[in-house]
C-alpha cells in the first residue's frame, strides 16, 4: 500500500493490539488476547471504508486503535501524515478533536444523568469551539443538523427514543468538527425503519460536513450499501480487502464467500438458487488463536500448507487484497 | 392441512399507570402441522406476547382479555395458568427456545439436571433412561463427545453450543410445536446459519411445527413457509413467503423492504427509503390504522373508518389495509 499520498487520511502499518491477560496474586501474565494481530490498510480522504466481521474480530479494537483510545502495542498509525500510535496521551487532544467515534449501544455512551443539549455541547466546551454566548446557538444548529427538535435538549437520554438517542450520538461525535468519524454498529440496535433513517443521516453528513469514515458493522448488507471499500476481518486479522462491488461480484477468501452466503435476504425466490456454504465450528478463541492462516480449521478448501504460515495479505489485481495461498 | 394450533382474535393487554396498552390487539394466526411459520416486526409490535399469551405466559400488568387458543382440539387458554394441565402443555406440547441462552439457561445446575427435568416431569422417565435420552439429544443437536459434556455447566460451553442444548431441551419431549423467539439475535451470522440449517433438519425429520419469532426479515424470508408481519398489536400482512416478500401488499410491508439495504446493493445504486416517522406510542392508540401517521398510501377511508379486518389479497394472502398496492401506479 503507497504510502504519502495527499488523498490518504489513515494509514495502518502492522497494527497489533494485545490484551495480557493476568493470573494469579501476583498478576503474572500468562498470555495475551490477539485482538488485532498484524493488519494494514488505509482511508482514503471522503471515503466510507466498511470493517465487516463477526463479534470478537478485532473491529471494535481497530476502530478505539484509530481513535487512540487505546494505545497500540505494536504498529503505526499515520493521521494526516502524523504517526499518532506513539502519541502522549497529553498530546492527543487535538487527535480526538479531529477523530469522532459513534459509540456502539448509543444509550450506554450517553451519560443518563445529563441533558441531551449538555451531551452535545460538551466536546463544544472541551475544544473552546464556542464562546459561552454562542453555544447554545451551536448546539441549536446541531440539533438542526442531525434531525432533531432542538427543543428536546432539555431531555435526558432515558426520555427519549432510540432513534434519537442514536442522533444525539452522532451531534456528538460531530459537534468538534472532525474529518474522520468512527461508525461503530451505528444501526445494529435501532429497529429496521429507524435503521434506514440513520443511514440517511450518516450519508448526508457526508457529504455537507466532507467526512471521512470508518464503519464497523457484523451486518454485511448494510456495510457493503454504505461502504466504499470494505475489509473482511476474522480473528484479529484482515481476510480481504477491496471495493464493495468487487467484493459481492467476485469475493475470493472462502471466509468471505461463507459470510455472503449465510446472510439472510429478504427474496425467497432468490435465496433458493443462492450457494450455500455452512461453515463447520465456531471461531477459536484470539487467545490461542490456531497456527498459520486463522481461518484454516473452518475453511472449506484447506491444505496441509494452510496451518504452517501465514498468508500475506497481497493484491491479486486492481487493489483486490486477499489473504489465502489458494487464491490465484 | 390440520392446523396444530390455532389462535383466534387473541387480546393481551397491559394496564400501566399511564394507560391501557393494548400488546396484543386481536391477533389470528394458525399454525399446520409441520410447518415453520415467521412472525416479524420491530420492537413492541407484540410478536413476543402473541406466543406468550398462548402459552399463557404473561404476568401482571399484562392480562389475556379475550381470545380462544385451539389446541389439540381444546380452547387452552380456558386452562388456569398454573394449573398442571397448561404446566404440561408447557415444555412437552408448546416448548420454547429463548433468545438469551446464558440467561435462560440456569447456571448452577448441569446440563444434564436441565435437560432431563422435562423428561423426568413430562414422560415420567426414571434419571438413567432420562440421562440416556439426553446425551442422544445432545448428539442430535451436534454437541462433540456429548457423553462426556453432559454433566457440564452451561459456563463451559460457547454461546453457539449453549443455544444448541437450548435447542435440545426444547425437543426433549418431542412437542408438536417449538416456538423459538429471537433464537439468534445474539449469534454472529456465521452460527445463525449453522442453528438454522440444524433447527430445519430436525424439525422437518420430527414433523414439528416451528414458529420463529424474530425482527431479522432474511431469516424468516429462508426459512419460514407462511409469514405474519405485525405493527402496533396486530397483523397487518401474512401469507406464504414468496408472496409476502416478493409481492408485498401491505405499505408496511414494503416499507420494511425498501428500509433495508438489499445485499450486494450499494448507496450509489439506491438511496433507501426510510419509513418517516417513529413507531406509534401504544398507549390509548387511535381508533383508527396505527400505520396511518406514517402511510405513503393514505385512502379517504382510513381516518374516518376503524382498523380494517384481513381481506384476502391472494392465495393464502391476506392484508389488513383500505388500499391495495397491486392498484397503485
Amino acid at each position: 500500500m503507497n504510502t504519502s499520498q495527499n488523498d490518504i487520511m489513515v494509514e495502518v502499518n502492522n497494527l497489533k493490539m494485545y490484551f495480557p491477560i493476568k493470573r494469579g496474586i501476583s498478576r503474572r501474565k500468562a498470555g495475551d488476547i490477539k485482538a488485532v494481530d498484524d493488519i494494514d490498510f488505509t482511508i482514503k480522504k471522503n471515503e466510507t471504508l466498511g470493517l465487516v466481521g463477526e463479534s470478537g474480530c478485532g473491529k471494535t479494537t481497530t476502530g478505539r486503535c484509530i481513535s487512540r483510545l487505546y494505545a497500540p502495542t505494536s504498529g503505526s498509525i499515520f493521521f494526516d501524515g502524523t504517526d499518532i500510535s506513539r502519541m502522549p496521551v497529553k498530546q492527543l487532544k487535538p487527535i480526538h478533536r479531529s477523530i469522532g467515534t459513534i459509540f456502539q449501544d448509543a444509550y450506554g455512551s450517553l451519560n443518563p444523568r445529563q441533558k441531551a443539549g449538555n451531551i452535545v455541547a460538551d466536546p463544544l466546551k472541551l475544544h473552546q469551539l464556542a464562546d459561552k454566548t454562542e453555544i447554545n446557538d451551536r448546539v441549536g444548529a446541531l440539533f438542526l443538523l442531525v434531525g432533531l427538535d432542538p427543543e428536546i435538549a432539555n431531555q435526558t437520554p432515558y426520555e427519549l427514543s432510540r432513534g434519537q438517542q442514536q442522533r444525539i450520538a452522532i451531534a456528538r461525535a460531530v459537534a468538534s468538527q472532525p474529518s474522520l468519524v468512527i461508525c461503530d454498529e451505528p444501526v445494529s440496535a435501532l429497529d429496521i425503519s429507524v435503521q434506514a433513517q440513520t443511514i440517511n443521516l450518516l450519508e448526508e453528513l457526508q457529504e455537507s460536513l466532507e467526512l471521512t469514515y470508518l464503519f464497523l458493522s457484523c451486518d454485511l448488507s448494510m456495510v457493503l450499501y454504505i461502504s466504499d471499500r470494505v475489509a473482511v476481518m476474522y480473528l484479529g486479522r484482515i481476510l480481504e480487502l477491496t471495493t464493495s462491488e468487487e467484493l459481492c461480484e467476485n469475493p475470493l477468501h472462502p471466509y468471505t464467500q461463507a459470510l455472503i452466503s449465510a446472510t439472510p435476504i429478504t427474496d425467497p425466490i432468490i435465496d433458493k438458487t443462492r450457494r450455500r456454504i455452512v461453515l463447520e465450528g465456531e471461531i477459536p478463541s484470539p487467545v490461542n488463536p490456531p497456527t498459520g492462516c486463522h481461518f484454516h480449521p473452518r475453511c472449506p478448501i484447506v491444505i496441509g500448507e494452510c496451518s504452517e504460515q501465514r498468508p500475506p495479505l497481497r493484491d491479486v489485481g486492481g487493489g483486490h487484497y486477499v489473504a489465502c495461498i489458494r487464491v490465484k | 392441512m390440520v392446523a396444530v394450533l390455532d389462535v383466534q382474535d387473541l387480546r393481551t393487554y397491559f394496564r400501566t399507570k399511564k394507560g391501557l396498552v393494548k400488546a396484543v390487539d386481536g391477533v389470528s394466526l394458525h399454525i399446520d402441522e409441520g410447518e415453520i411459520i415467521g412472525i416479524v416486526g420491530e420492537s413492541g409490535c407484540g410478536k413476543s406476547e402473541t406466543m406468550l399469551s398462548t402459552v399463557q405466559l404473561i404476568q401482571t400488568p399484562g392480562e389475556i382479555v379475550s381470545g380462544r387458543v385451539i389446541f389439540n382440539g381444546e380452547d387452552i387458554l380456558q386452562l388456569k395458568a398454573n394449573s398442571p394441565a397448561m404446566r404440561s402443555i408447557r415444555g412437552s406440547k408448546i416448548s420454547y427456545i429463548f433468545n438469551e441462552p446464558m440467561t435462560s439457561l440456569n447456571p448452577t445446575l448441569s446440563i444434564n439436571r436441565q435437560i432431563s427435568e422435562s423428561l423426568e416431569l413430562h414422560l415420567d422417565m426414571n434419571k438413567q433412561t432420562a440421562r440416556d435420552r439426553a446425551i442422544e439429544l445432545l448428539e442430535m443437536v451436534g454437541i462433540p463427545d456429548a457423553g462426556a459434556r453432559i454433566d457440564d455447566f452451561p459456563r463451559q460451553f460457547s454461546d453457539g453450543m449453549r443455544q444448541r442444548v437450548m435447542i435440545a431441551m426444547a425437543l426433549a419431549c418431542n412437542p408438536p410445536i417449538v416456538i423459538a423467539d429471537e433464537p439468534t439475535t445474539l449469534t454472529d451470522v456465521t452460527t445463525q446459519a449453522q442453528l438454522f440449517e440444524l433447527m430445519k433438519e430436525l424439525i422437518t425429520r420430527l414433523s414439528i411445527a416451528l414458529v420463529i419469532v424474530t425482527q431479522n426479515l432474511g431469516v424468516v424470508a429462508r426459512y419460514a413457509r407462511r409469514i405474519y408481519v405485525m405493527y402496533a398489536g396486530r397483523i397487518v400482512e401474512s401469507g406464504p413467503a414468496e408472496a409476502v416478500f416478493n409481492h408485498p401488499c401491505h405499505p408496511y410491508t414494503l416499507g420494511l423492504l425498501h428500509s433495508l439495504p438489499r445485499l450486494c446493493e450499494n448507496k450509489n445504486l439506491r438511496k433507501l427509503a426510510p419509513i418517516n416517522g417513529v413507531l406509534p406510542d401504544l398507549i390509548d392508540m387511535p381508533p383508527y390504522c396505527a400505520f396511518l401517521p406514517r402511510c405513503t398510501h393514505k385512502t379517504e377511508r382510513c381516518e374516518k373508518d376503524p382498523w380494517p379486518d384481513m381481506r384476502p389479497v391472494g392465495e393464502e394472502h391476506h392484508i389488513s389495509c383500505y388500499a391495495d398496492l397491486r392498484e397503485m401506479p
